[in-house]
């Protein structure tokens, strides 16, 4: 039994320590924001998401896996076809903790939140 | 009466002897170990059914629901799995303590999937089964069945290379090899890596049977994919396909001839199959040579014969293990060709839940019950013919 018990000790807890710590470090750190233009693709995984080139600011520093924001499958039509239009002023909003990690935590066209945006502006 | 009791009263009264005894109980055990080989493929496929499932209605992505309600539910799901598992597994109920494992060893990808989405995260594709298989070493080194076992040695000895070409020597060298040289450059060091491969990984695991065999299963199977793809590839040229020029040819023959050649050495009962198997190649390469577009149905139907008739050679080879992977890619296939029938993520995450529980539960009770069916069965039919 002892076996048994440690290995999904094991498991479970490099699973939820890595969690939490996604959990906490994604709630330290400065926000900012940037432009972005993309399109939506699906990860079979985690579902869609909608995804884009950032425009960074002339000095700003290339920041690493902010290319992905996962969205509903419900909105994902209207989402993707909102980006692609590029009518909207389509920007994220990064987390970027003390250790240069970043976090996407928000996507906004014309300043609302992309759900936000998809359930109160049918396209 | 179970056979072995019954066995033993038949020799104490000098019915049958000793030896003609262990004869009997010999065969029985290898005729139960075969039937259960193909009993837990046909288990594991229905649980990975019902792993898709979750995995889909996760990536359906419900927005209306808090993150940490969704994280919650994900983790009080996966500890009710896991305590499920060690109480079976502890109480050597092999068949339950199996079926949790596997939806254990799942739902723990699904919980990535889940953190992933819920953060926004994003990294090269492999990382994420990479991280799953990692964390999941624990579960293949103490499984007692073959599927976990089998996925992590698959996965890693995938997932790891994936891992090295992120790197800006390897993939140089990479380059260098498959392009600035050739493309068969590459897959003649491929097959030769594979075989040494072949030969210093496998026996680091003496001392896991399940993890050696998936190991040993990975680069049997590389070896032959390999040697397949480097054939074609020449058939083929630089081409992909010649549409509408079916002409004689070396490669083309040789990829037939393959099956034949090691039928000389088999038994009788295994050239049938191996003739079968050159047939099929022989006749679907042709297809495929002279159609533009077979479709969907086409090719499901050309791989789960061509699958069937491995299973088969296997089954008579008596390579039990072997022809179990056969049944298990067969199964799988069914599913992925059931899965296609669905739209939309919620929908294909439902049907494949509801239609991987129904397969378990009617697997379960098919093993559990299906001798005393017979048995009724029989009683019936003699009943009725008197």
């Amino acid at each position: 039994m002892k076996k048994y018990i440690i290995s999904v000790c094991i498991t479970l807890g490099f699973l939820f320590g890595w969690t939490l710590f996604t959990l906490v470090s994604s709630n330290i750190g400065t926000t900012v924001e940037f432009g972005v233009i993309g399109y939506d693709p699906r990860n079979l995984l985690s579902g869609h998401y909608l995804t884009y080139t950032v425009m960074y600011e002339d000095d700003a520093k290339e920041l690493k896996g902010i290319n992905r924001f996962y969205i509903p499958e419900k909105y994902a039509a209207d989402l993707d076809r909102a980006l692609r239009s590029g009518e909207y002023d389509t920007k994220i909003k990064v987390l970027i903790t003390p250790s240069g990690r970043a976090y996407v935590k928000e996507m906004f066209f014309d300043g609302v939140g992309a759900v936000e945006f998809a359930k109160n502006y049918p396209l | 009466m179970k056979i072995a009791k019954k066995l033993a009263i038949w020799a104490e009264n000098g019915l049958i002897s000793k030896e003609q005894k262990n004869t009997i109980l010999d065969f029985e055990a290898a005729r139960a170990a075969g039937n259960k080989w193909l009993f837990f493929g046909l288990l594991t496929a229905a649980c990975l059914a019902v792993g898709i499932g979750v995995i889909s209605i996760i990536a359906y992505n419900w927005a209306d629901i808090a993150p940490w309600l969704k994280l919650s539910v994900g983790a009080l799901i996966l500890g009710g799995l896991a305590a499920a598992y060690v109480k079976t597994a502890s109480s050597e109920k092999d068949i339950l303590a199996h079926v949790f494992l596997t939806l254990f060893f799942l739902g723990v990808l699904g919980y990535i999937g889940l953190t992933a989405q819920i953060f926004h995260l994003n990294s090269h594709p492999h990382r994420g089964v990479l991280f799953w298989l990692a964390i999941s070493t624990p579960l293949a080194f103490t499984s007692k069945r073959g599927f976990v076992p089998l996925v992590w040695a698959w996965g890693m000895l995938i997932t790891i290379p994936c891992e090295l070409l992120v790197y800006e020597p390897v993939q140089s060298f990479f380059e260098w090899l498959t392009k600035d040289i050739s493309y068969k450059a590459g897959l003649l060091g491929g097959l030769a890596f594979s075989a040494m491969c072949a030969q210093i990984i496998p026996p680091l695991f003496n001392k896991f049977k399940n993890i050696k065999w998936g190991a040993q299963t990975f680069f049997a199977a590389s070896l032959f994919a390999l040697t397949a793809v480097f054939i074609i590839f020449s058939f083929f040229g630089d081409g992909w396909r010649f549409y509408g020029r079916l002409e004689p040819n070396f490669y083309y023959l040789l990829l037939v001839a393959v099956f034949l050649i090691v039928g000389v050495w088999r038994a009788k009962s295994e050239r049938k199959i191996l003739a079968a198997l050159a047939l099929t190649v022989f006749a679907g390469t042709a297809f495929y040579l002279q159609a533009e577009n077979l479709g969907a149905f086409f090719n499901g139907a050309y791989f789960l014969l061509f699958a069937a008739l491995m299973a088969a050679y296997f089954e008579v080879r008596g390579s039990k293990k072997w022809c179990n992977v056969f049944v298990f890619i067969i199964c799988a296939k069914l599913v992925a060709m059931y899965a296609q029938l669905s739209s939309g993520l919620l929908g294909f995450g439902v049907s494949m839940i509801t239609s991987g529980v129904v397969a378990i539960a009617l697997i379960i009770l098919w093993h559990k019950y299906i001798g005393a069916a017979r048995g009724w069965l029989a009683q019936r039919l003699s009943g009725g013919a008197k």
